[in-house]
């Protein structure tokens, strides 16, 4: 009992989620023949490596109090657009395509930032406006036309089923290590650098750290702009792995990474939560997707309730859930210890 | 129409009362007609209270060269006209009454809501403080009165709290925070200043009032300030508490720390402070010092009898 009242509330999360994630492979291999392969693997870490990515950016967003409901529009935007231009200029260097998509995705980032962090104007009014602004750009840049896998370079299109490590039919896909290296980086990042620190202070109470001599609103602009660059990111890796892109490229993604980073016990109003947790949540919400559609049969239509269900469950565990079992260890505890 | 009209203020009290009621800490201590009041008398029974034994007086006198000097600072409809020097080991106290607007001084000379006019010296030079940043890099920390609001970031952890506004000197190879470096700070102020706590990982939101005081009060000395500014020190905290964070004052001026104590609990502030600056309504009303300085004399000041040598 005393070893989980010292952990951090997010590292009780990252257990629970971790129990959690456990828990659904055990069931759904005891309902589902042959459940637990290579190809659950293969497909699920596929899907996780794009959503872990953009989960981590809006994580960063979330931190400060605010959110990001753009995203889904950006990685729409420049999926599309460094989808255009490899396909006019194929010989374009693989990381230029990267940094491409990075920087269209930061500049867009900074647009949201800008408007929350120095015009003042509530995130979730910003990133509605701008989720529909992008996607219209998106409509008008590609007047509605579609960017074809025959057009794009070789190397894009090997890209996603390129391996790092294969062990039978396990495979360790490069865009998974990406997404495993942007995780340990954010997870550092958040833990172990000033910035991080000082985006826990300020969503935590925004009065106390700008008294500790912080500059919030240069913080809130770099977290937006964090968000925008990780969602270009993800955007390139969505071109990557569907080749296709058309006007509704991305299309509830937000939902989704606002789902993983709640479910990950990234607190909504700011100030807890880890990069770990938001990973951890991603996978959480990829399995259940997959396990369910595969048991049920269900319609893919399913999948949005699914991730309401969710959204709703954790953010209700959080509130209420937790709130009760921190009252009845607080209980506990001043009935043992009489002299704090 | 019967009217109950409440106010510190003298002046109104007896131009409109028929009677008046006289209540403190929450008691009832008198009514009377306002024929059997005096004004002195008044002020005696607001008052009231002998100095509590606990609030032993400060003995040391002798302090060192000046730090701080601020002369007419001004911001425009919140206050005029300060002027006080700060020495090493001097605590300086700020009394007045709500709406007096010690505050906002104390915000001022910590860069939140800078002054528009005057001049602030600092170990004698002309300084201007227009952010927090730059109050903390000329050594000045400022503790809130509002811990809840403004200082203490609550679902942190006990150890964040404390490093956080000195955060830069944690840093190691790769620019990042050595964790363990923090914990031995924490754990140094958990024992100097006796913090009740089962684990510095804890939340500073789910410790006892007097315990997020003393985590305030560690996370501002450990700027190592040359002076600080403490707003309320020991609001809405137990009688246990108070005396610690009094002899924690104590001690640090005795370091030779220049302290600026503002407080609105009288005894207080007699029992802190080698001399007293007495603001009424955005002004200075007079230092008084040493000996000078009782209750009486504070409360005649702070409701607005205005002193010649002032």
């Amino acid at each position: 009992m005393n070893a989980i009242q010292g952990l951090r509330p997010e590292k009780l999360r990252e257990l629970v989620l971790l129990i959690l994630i456990a828990l659904v492979l055990i069931v759904f291999s005891s309902v589902i023949e042959n459940y637990l392969n290579a190809r659950l693997f293969n497909r699920v870490s596929a899907s996780v490596a794009l959503m872990a990515v953009l989960a981590i950016g809006q994580t960063m967003v979330v931190l400060t109090r605010n959110i990001d409901l753009s995203v889904g529009s950006i990685v729409g935007f420049t999926a599309y657009f460094v989808g255009y231009q490899l396909s006019q200029y194929g010989d374009m260097h693989p990381m230029l395509a990267i940094f491409l998509a990075v920087g269209v995705g930061t500049l867009m980032g900074g647009i949201n930032g800008i408007l929350v962090a120095y015009c003042r104007i509530p995130s979730i009014i910003v990133t509605l406006g701008t989720m529909a602004l992008y996607r219209t750009l998106l409509v008008e840049y590609s007047d509605a036309q579609t960017v074809l896998t025959v057009n794009l370079p070789r190397w894009l299109l090997d890209l996603p089923s390129l391996n790092l490590i294969s062990f039978d039919r396990l495979h360790l896909r490069v865009l998974v290590v990406g997404m495993v290296v942007v995780v340990i980086l954010f997870q550092i990042v958040l833990k172990y650098t000033t910035f991080g620190r000082k985006l826990y202070a300020i969503g935590s109470n925004p009065e106390a750290a700008k008294m500790a001599g912080f500059a919030n609103q240069k913080m809130v602009l770099t977290a937006f702009l964090l968000c925008g660059a990780l969602a270009g990111l993800t955007g390139f890796m969505f071109l990557a792995r569907f080749g296709n892109i058309t006007v509704v490229a991305g299309i509830g993604f937000e939902l989704k990474s606002v789902a993983a980073v709640v479910v990950g016990g990234v607190n909504i109003f700011g100030g807890s939560g880890s990069a770990f947790g938001a990973f951890l949540g991603a996978v959480l919400i990829d399995l259940l997707e997959n396990s369910l559609i595969r048991w049920l049969q269900i319609s893919e239509f399913w999948r949005d309730a699914l991730l309401g269900l969710l959204i709703l469950i954790s953010v209700a565990t959080d509130s209420v859930i937790m709130k009760r079992f921190q009252l009845y260890w607080a209980r506990k505890q001043a009935r043992s210890s009489p002299e704090t | 129409m019967a009217v109950l009209f409440i106010s510190h203020r003298l002046d109104e009290v007896f131009e409109i009362a028929d009677r008046i009621t006289v209540l403190r800490d929450g008691e009832h201590i008198s009514t009377r007609s306002v024929e059997e009041f005096s004004r002195e008398q008044l002020i005696r029974e607001m008052v009231g209270r002998e100095v509590d034994q606990f609030y032993a007086t400060r003995q040391k006198k002798n302090y060192g060269k000046r730090v701080l000097s601020v002369k007419n600072l001004s911001k425009e409809a919140v206050f005029s006209g300060i002027e006080f020097d700060l020495h090493e080991g001097e605590v300086l106290g700020f009394a007045g009454l709500v709406g007096s607007r010690r505050t906002d001084v104390g915000l001022a000379l910590f860069g939140i809501q800078p002054n528009d006019s005057g001049v602030i010296e600092l170990d004698g030079q002309n300084v201007s403080i227009r952010s927090p940043q730059a109050a903390q890099n000329l050594g000045i920390a400022y503790m809130t009165e509002d811990r809840r609001k403004l200082g203490l970031a609550m679902p942190l952890s006990i150890t964040s709290n404390i490093t956080l506004p000195a955060l830069k000197r944690y840093l190691g190879r790769l620019g990042l925070i050595r964790t363990e470096s923090e914990k031995s700070t924490a754990e140094e102020f958990k024992n100097r200043l006796q913090i009740k706590t089962p684990n510095l990982t804890h939340e500073v939101g789910k410790l006892s009032g007097g315990n997020q005081q003393k985590v305030m009060f560690s996370k501002w000395l450990n700027t190592q300030p040359k002076v600080f500014i403490l707003d309320e020190p020991t609001r809405g905290i137990d009688v246990g508490a108070k005396a610690e964070v009094h002899n924690m004052i104590r001690e640090l001026a005795d370091q030779g720390m220049a302290i600026l104590c503002i407080s609105s609990d009288l005894p207080e502030v007699l029992a802190m402070s080698d001399r007293v600056l007495v603001m009424r309504e955005g002004r200075q009303m007079g230092i008084l010092d040493g000996p000078q300085a009782t209750q009486e004399s504070i409360m005649s000041l702070a409701m607005g009898e205005l002193r010649e040598t002032a």
